[in-house]
C-alpha cells in the first residue's frame, strides 16, 4: 500500500495520530513499524514509486514516458518464481502514473514479465470529462446515469486513454465484470465519491477474482494538498487510513489471503515543511526531513512479533526484502534486505 | 531593440560586456529571463536585479570564475552542456533535467551559496535599510468562518490573543473590520479615510507598498481611497479572486488542454507566458504591467491559486512579499464550496459547469484551510530580512478577538483589554508612521 505524500506531523505524531485512527490503534499494535525510512531519490510520484518497486533510486521521466531503468519486484517474481500474468497487479489512483510503471527497460526482464496495471480513477475522470464535453452534465446528479457514463467509457474505450494494461493486452473482456461490479458499489454506496474509493472497490474485486500474489496499491486522495486545501488533504489522510484498514480486513476474511499475507504501508514521501519557500504541505520537493523521511508499517502473519524499529532504513530496501520474503532475489537492487521481514 | 533601450545603464553595460555568456550554463536562462522582463518587475525587484548584475559585471575575471567555479564543476559532473540548455528562458524540461540528476542537491546548495555571496556583497546595505522599516500583515477571518482564535494562537506559538471591545448589536450597520480599517464614523455617518488609505496616499508611496488580497470585493469597496482613476498612478495593488475569474479560467483552460508530455507542457507554458492577457484583466490589474505579470506568474505556479480563493490569497501574499516586499499586506480569507460528488474528481476549477447540482458551502473546511494558510502567510514574511520589524494582526471577525504578533515594540503586546477597534486603528496608524 503506497499512499502519496504525507508528513509525520499529520500521521505518526502526537498531533497527527487522530488523522489515522485505524493505522494507529487497530494496526500498529500488531505491526513491525519502521519509524525512519528515507526517500533519497527524486521526490516526484513516478520516480518515487519506480524506486520503491525496483529497489533503486530511479531518475527517469517524471511524466511516466519512460519505464524504470532496472527490474521491478513484479518482474523478479514473475521470472524467477514463474508467476502467471494474473498473479501480479498494480492498481493506482494517481493520474501521473502510466502503464510504463508495470515493467522495466532491463533487457533480461521487461514487458514479458510485467504487472497488470489499472488506473480506476482515470476511468472516472474520463467519464466525467466526456459527459461535460458532450453536454450531459445533468447525468452527473443521477447515480444510475453516473454508472452508465462510467460503464460506457469502460466498454467503449479498449482502455484507450485510461492507460491500463491487463494480461499484456490493450483489450480484454477479462476485467469487465469485476470493474463493473466495482463501479456499481462505488456509485451506489454511501462512501465518499473519491478516486481512492473507486480504486479500493477495484482492488477488492481483483483480490476476489484473481487472488494475486503481489498487489501494489497506490492511493492519491491525499494529493488534494496540491490544490491548497489543508482540510481536503486531511480528509484524504482519513480516507486512506480507512481504506487501508478495510483492505487489511479483506485479507483477514478472504481465504486466499488469510494467514499468508504480508501488508506493507509505505508513503511515497512526506511533504514540504511549514514555512518553506516551496509552500509547505502543498508540495513535495524540498530537501528537508519532513519531505524525505517517512515511516513504514508491515503487518501480517509471517512476521514474528510486533516491534518498532528506529534504525534508519531506505525505501529501496523494501524491494529486495519483499523479493527475499517471496523466495526470489532482486539481483539488481541497491537496497539491503530488512532482517525483520525475513521469514 | 526597444527593450534594450529601456534598460538601465547597468544592465545595458552588462549586455555589452557579454556578462551572461561568461556565466555557467545553468545560470544563464535565469539571468536572461530576469533582464528581458525588466519592465515587468516591481521596484524592489528592479533594484535587486541592478545590484546583482552590476556586482557580477564589476568582478574581475578571476573573481567571477572563482565565484562560479563550484557551479561549473557540478554542471560538469551532471553532464550538462549547451545543447541541452536554452540560455534564454527557464523551462520545465530543463528544470526536470536538473531535478533528476543525482547531483541536483549539490547544485542547489551551490547556487544558494553563490546567491548568499552576491547578496552579502551587493545588496546587504539595502537590505539593512529595508529591515529597519515597520511593516504590517493584517489577516482577516470573516465571521462566516468558524475559527477558534485559541487554536490559531496555539499553532503560531507566539503572539497575544486580545479580546476586542465590540458588540455587533450596538452598531449593526458596521463590521469590526470597518471599525478598524475606517475608524469611527463622522457626524454625517460617512467614514473618513482609514489609516491604510492615509498611509497609501503619502508622498513617495508606490502601488507595490500596499497589497490587498481578498476572495470578493468587500475590502476594496470599503477602502475606496486605495483606488485611483487613470491617469492618476495606482495607490495600491488590489487583487480579488472573484474579479480575476476570466484570467483564472483562461489559464486553466490552456493547462487542461496539455498532453502528458513535457515538451507540450513547455509549449503551453511558453504560450501562456507570451500571450496577450489584457482581455482577462480587470483594469486595476491590466493597467499595471508588473501586477499583470505577477498574476500571470501566480496562476502558472499554481499552488491552488487559480482554484480556491484561500489558496489565492495566501500564495498571492507570499509571492507579493517575495517579489515586491510590500510594507502592508491586507488579506482576507473566505468561504469555498464542498467538492461535488463524482465530478470533483475530474473538475475542480469550475464545478458549476460540471454539474447542475447546487453548491454546498463548506465553512468548517474553509476555516481549516484559512487557519493553515494564514499561518503560511505569516511564515512567508518571516523568511526575509526586510520583514524583521513586521507586526501581524489576525482579526477574528465573528468572535471578536485578534491575535497580535511581531516585534516586542509592537504596542498591542501591552494593550489593555478589551481593545476598541478605533484604538487598534490608532496603533496601526502610528506603527506605520
Amino acid at each position: 500500500m503506497v499512499p502519496g505524500g504525507v508528513r509525520r506531523q499529520e500521521t505518526f505524531s502526537e498531533a497527527g495520530k487522530k488523522n489515522i485512527p485505524h493505522l494507529y490503534q487497530d494496526m500498529l499494535p500488531s505491526a513491525v513499524f519502521y519509524s525512519s525510512v528515507r526517500n533519497d531519490g527524486v521526490t516526484s510520484h513516478f520516480n518515487s514509486i519506480s524506486s520503491i518497486v525496483t529497489g533503486n533510486w530511479q531518475r527517469v521521466d517524471d511524466w511516466g514516458m519512460q519505464p524504470p531503468a532496472t527490474p521491478t519486484l513484479f518482474e523478479y517474481a514473475r521470472k524467477q518464481l514463474g508467476l502467471d500474468p494474473a498473479e501480479v497487479w498494480l492498481i493506482s489512483s494517481n493520474k501521473v502514473l502510466t502503464e510504463q510503471i508495470g515493467a522495466s527497460s532491463a533487457i533480461a526482464y521487461g514487458p514479458g514479465y510485467r504487472a497488470n496495471v489499472v488506473f480506476p480513477k482515470q476511468l472516472l475522470v474520463t467519464a466525467v470529462e466526456a459527459a461535460i464535453q458532450q453536454g450531459r452534465q445533468q447525468n452527473m446528479v443521477d447515480r444510475a446515469k453516473v454508472q452508465q457514463e462510467i460503464e460506457s467509457v469502460l466498454r467503449g474505450s479498449n482502455y484507450e486513454g485510461l492507460g491500463w494494461n491487463i494480461m499484456g493486452e490493450q483489450q480484454t473482456g477479462e476485467m469487465l465484470a469485476p470493474v463493473e461490479s466495482a463501479i456499481q458499489q462505488f456509485v451506489h454506496s454511501n462512501a465518499p465519491t473519491t478516486g481512492d474509493q473507486l480504486t479500493y472497490f477495484v482492488v477488492v474485486e481483483v483480490m476476489r477474482k484473481y487472488a494475486p500474489s503481489i498487489l501494489f496499491v497506490n492511493f492519491s486522495d491525499i494529493e488534494a494538498a496540491h490544490f491548497g486545501s489543508y482540510s481536503m488533504h486531511l480528509a484524504g489522510i482519513h480516507n486512506t487510513d480507512r481504506l487501508i484498514y478495510e483492505l487489511w480486513q479483506e485479507t483477514q476474511s478472504n481465504a486466499e489471503y488469510r494467514g499468508k499475507t504480508l501488508m506493507v504501508i509505505l508513503p511515497e514521501f512526506g511533504r514540504d515543511p511549514d514555512g518553506s519557500n516551496t509552500n509547505g504541505f502543498l508540495n513535495h520537493r524540498s530537501n528537508d526531513d519532513t519531505c524525505r523521511r517517512v515511516w513504514m508499517m508491515c503487518i501480517g502473519q509471517p512476521l514474528s512479533h510486533p516491534q518498532v524499529i528506529d534504525r534508519p532504513v531506505r525505501q529501496v530496501d523494501l524491494c529486495p526484502s519483499l523479493a527475499a520474503w517471496m523466495g526470489c532475489k532482486a539481483t539488481e537492487s541497491a537496497g539491503g534486505v530488512l532482517a525483520e521481514l525475513s521469514v | 531593440m526597444n527593450q534594450q533601450e529601456n534598460l538601465p545603464a547597468t544592465l545595458r553595460k552588462a549586455r555589452e560586456d557579454r556578462l551572461i555568456e561568461r556565466l555557467p550554463i545553468t545560470f544563464q536562462p535565469f539571468l536572461n529571463q530576469e533582464i528581458s522582463r525588466w519592465e515587468l518587475k516591481f521596484p524592489y525587484e528592479q533594484r535587486y536585479l541592478e545590484s546583482l548584475v552590476g556586482f557580477l559585471d564589476s568582478l574581475p575575471p578571476d573573481r567571477l570564475a572563482d565565484l562560479f567555479s563550484g557551479v561549473r564543476k557540478i554542471e560538469s559532473s551532471m553532464g550538462i552542456n549547451e545543447h541541452q540548455f536554452s540560455p534564454h528562458e527557464q523551462t520545465m524540461r530543463e528544470a526536470s533535467i536538473l531535478a533528476r540528476s543525482p547531483h541536483y542537491l549539490e547544485w542547489r546548495q551551490e547556487i544558494d551559496r553563490v546567491f548568499q555571496q552576491i547578496d552579502q556583497a551587493a545588496f546587504a546595505q539595502e537590505q539593512a535599510r529595508l529591515s529597519r522599516l515597520n511593516r504590517l500583515v493584517l489577516l482577516i477571518f470573516p465571521s462566516v468562518l468558524p475559527v477558534d482564535p485559541q487554536s490559531v494562537a496555539e499553532q503560531w506559538q507566539r503572539g497575544r490573543l486580545l479580546r476586542l471591545d465590540w458588540a455587533p448589536k450596538d452598531s449593526p450597520q458596521r463590521s469590526i473590520v470597518e471599525g478598524i480599517l475606517k475608524g469611527l464614523p463622522q457626524a454625517d455617518e460617512q467614514s473618513a479615510p482609514g489609516f491604510l488609505e492615509e498611509f497609501a496616499g503619502r508622498p513617495g508611496r508606490s502601488f507595490a507598498d500596499v497589497w490587498v488580497l481578498e476572495p470578493g470585493i468587500r475590502l476594496r469597496t470599503l477602502l475606496s481611497g486605495l483606488q485611483s482613476v487613470p491617469p492618476e498612478p495606482p495607490r495600491a495593488t488590489l487583487l480579488s479572486f472573484d474579479q480575476l475569474k476570466a484570467f483564472r479560467e483562461g489559464v486553466l483552460d490552456h493547462i487542461k488542454s496539455m498532453a502528458r508530455d513535457i515538451s507540450d507542457a513547455d509549449a503551453i507554458y511558453a504560450k501562456l507566458r507570451s500571450m496577450d492577457v489584457s482581455e482577462w484583466c480587470p483594469p486595476e490589474v491590466g493597467n499595471i504591467p508588473a501586477v499583470r505579470e505577477f498574476i500571470r506568474s501566480l496562476f502558472l505556479t499554481g499552488n491552488g491559486s487559480p482554484l480556491f480563493s484561500n489558496a489565492f490569497v495566501e500564495w498571492g501574499a507570499v509571492e507579493a512579499m517575495a517579489h515586491a516586499r510590500p510594507t502592508v499586506v491586507l488579506a482576507e480569507f473566505g468561504l469555498r464550496n464542498k467538492p461535488k460528488p463524482f465530478t470533483s474528481v475530474a473538475v475542480f476549477e469550475n464545478q458549476e459547469k460540471a454539474t447542475p447540482q447546487p453548491p454546498v458551502p463548506d465553512p468548517e473546511g474553509s476555516a481549516l484551510d484559512a487557519v493553515m494558510l494564514a499561518y503560511y502567510t505569516w511564515l512567508g514574511a518571516a523568511r526575509y530580512v526586510e520583514y524583521q520589524r513586521t507586526a501581524c494582526l489576525c482579526l477574528f471577525e465573528g468572535v471578536p478577538y485578534a491575535l497580535a504578533a511581531g516585534p516586542t515594540e509592537f504596542p498591542l503586546w501591552k494593550e489593555k483589554e478589551p481593545v476598541p477597534p478605533e484604538r487598534i486603528a490608532a496603533v496601526l496608524r502610528s506603527w506605520l508612521a
